[in-house]
């Protein structure tokens, strides 16, 4: 299985009062894309993940989800991707961490059982009903990506996903990209933990055109 | 019009807010209305669309203030109908006005929402008043809109989850605003207490005479705005005085 899930077509996209970021920029993502995004700070990788999420709109040109395009699409489309933000406080609801828990339980009952919450990490359990206000940058990170084992079966959107985390958590981070099978990940990150091996398509983004580097 | 001092912008709010309350005449609440749209056209963009978008969602409060207003004020001329869907003269100015109103203080808040904390106090050292005043009025004027954006990030969340809202039972939604609602508190709280210490470390009420590292001065366009709104003002009151 090597179908389309991203299509971005000949997209314009400027923020206000700022030349463009993106003009007549067009890319595919496949389901089974295991894709690194480099470049330079403002080089626009966290803009392109918020068009491919539909935070942001193009002015120009059309961006698809399995062929959905991005306005039109439904909560129940939206579950095939995971999207993890640059801010880790900002992947995650409510007030405690254990609030992030009750919602994802609300959208995938099945998985995210009483028992799930015996397999995440012990130091973070400890943590669980702890204000995200009181935590550190690294264990809203921790926390962002803890539920990560029970979501293979999504396609992950996740900007730099390592900053701020422990060598722990890193080696967990890695271990489980290496592992997932089911769908790929497109990662933004410069954190050399991150390797090549991981990836199967490494893009640079440089003054709105992608240079593919493999 | 970004050439205008902190202050300025301020006043220019302060001033379209003020005819929004206190002027009755259609033709001068009118007139209010358009320069309040050209004064913040100039100061951000004309971008009608986004006008549009924003005006939309007031459109019913718009429509109810006009039922109302004709179906129970029964003073004037009668213009249209009978008993009681007659409409007079008196109702419908009272509606037209009311929602001049509304459209004059929306813009004027529009306005103020551009300055960021710094544009505030530049405005209020202008005045030599302390720093309390530009952080308290500051912080009450963007406290809605940053809750609101603080929702609408929830939200979004909640749909990025692959939840649909609507199709949720109602003790699962009652939850769900319950914990947006919660957090959307925490965090104000939260990020007001560490503007807080932020303003005590900068030791803003210790004694002796302040200096400001921001500071701006008056250009030829803020004289220029002073006269002009003194013009109008003078030329109002001429209006109504004779």
């Amino acid at each position: 299985m090597n179908s389309s899930l991203f299509q971005i077509q000949n997209i314009t996209f400027s923020y206000p009062k700022q030349p463009p970021l993106f003009q007549d920029f067009s890319l595919d993502i496949n389901q089974e894309d295991k894709i690194l995004l480099t470049g330079a700070n403002g080089s626009g990788k966290s803009t392109l993940l918020a068009l491919l999420m539909g935070i942001v709109s193009p002015q120009e040109g059309n961006i698809t989800l399995n062929d959905t395009p991005i306005p039109a699409l439904t909560p129940e489309i939206y579950s095939e991707v995971l999207y993890s933000h640059q801010n880790a406080r900002m992947d995650l609801f409510g007030l405690v961490p254990r609030n992030d828990w009750e919602l994802w339980q609300l959208a995938i009952p099945e998985k995210f059982t009483e028992k799930s919450l015996n397999l995440a990490d012990h130091d973070l359990m400890a943590k669980f009903d702890t204000p995200y206000a009181h935590l550190s940058g690294g264990e809203l990170r921790a926390f962002s990506l803890l539920w990560l084992p029970l979501l293979q079966d999504k396609f992950w959107l996740l900007d730099e996903p390592t900053s701020g985390l422990d060598a722990k958590h890193k080696t967990s981070f890695v271990d489980l990209c290496q592992n997932k099978e089911k769908r790929g990940y497109l990662i933004v990150s410069y954190d050399p933990v991150m390797e090549d091996s991981l990836f199967n398509r490494i893009l640079l983004l440089e003054k709105g055109k992608l240079i593919q580097i493999r | 019009m970004t050439k205008l001092h902190p202050l300025s912008l301020i006043l220019a709010a302060l001033w379209f807010s003020t005819a929004a309350i206190f002027v009755p005449q259609l033709t001068w609440l009118t007139f209010a209305f358009l320069l309040c749209a050209i004064f913040r056209g100039l100061l951000t963009v004309f971008n009608l669309q986004l006008w549009w978008k924003q005006i939309k969602k007031m459109i019913p409060l718009f429509i109810a203030i006009i039922i109302i207003q004709l179906l129970f004020t029964k003073k004037g001329n009668l213009l249209w109908g009978k008993s009681w869907y007659a409409i007079y003269s008196v109702g419908l100015h009272r509606s037209i006005a009311v929602n001049l109103r509304l459209l004059i203080l929306f813009f004027s808040a529009q306005i103020l929402l551009i300055l960021n904390y710094e544009d505030f106090d530049i405005a209020f050292s202008a005045l030599h008043l302390p720093e309390e005043f530009a952080f308290m009025i500051f912080y009450t004027i963007h406290i809605i809109p940053s809750a609101g954006e603080q929702i609408q990030h929830s939200l979004q969340l909640v749909k990025f989850r692959g939840i649909n809202m609507r199709k949720l039972p109602v003790k699962s939604q009652l939850n769900i605003y319950r914990n947006i609602s919660l957090s959307v508190l925490a965090e104000v709280l939260s990020r007001s207490a560490v503007q807080a210490i932020a303003l005590d470390l900068r030791g803003f009420r210790s004694a002796g005479k302040h200096t400001h590292l921001l500071q701006k001065k008056f250009s030829l366009y803020d004289i220029i705005f002073y006269l002009f709104i003194t013009v109008i003002t003078l030329l109002y009151l001429f209006s109504i005085l004779t």
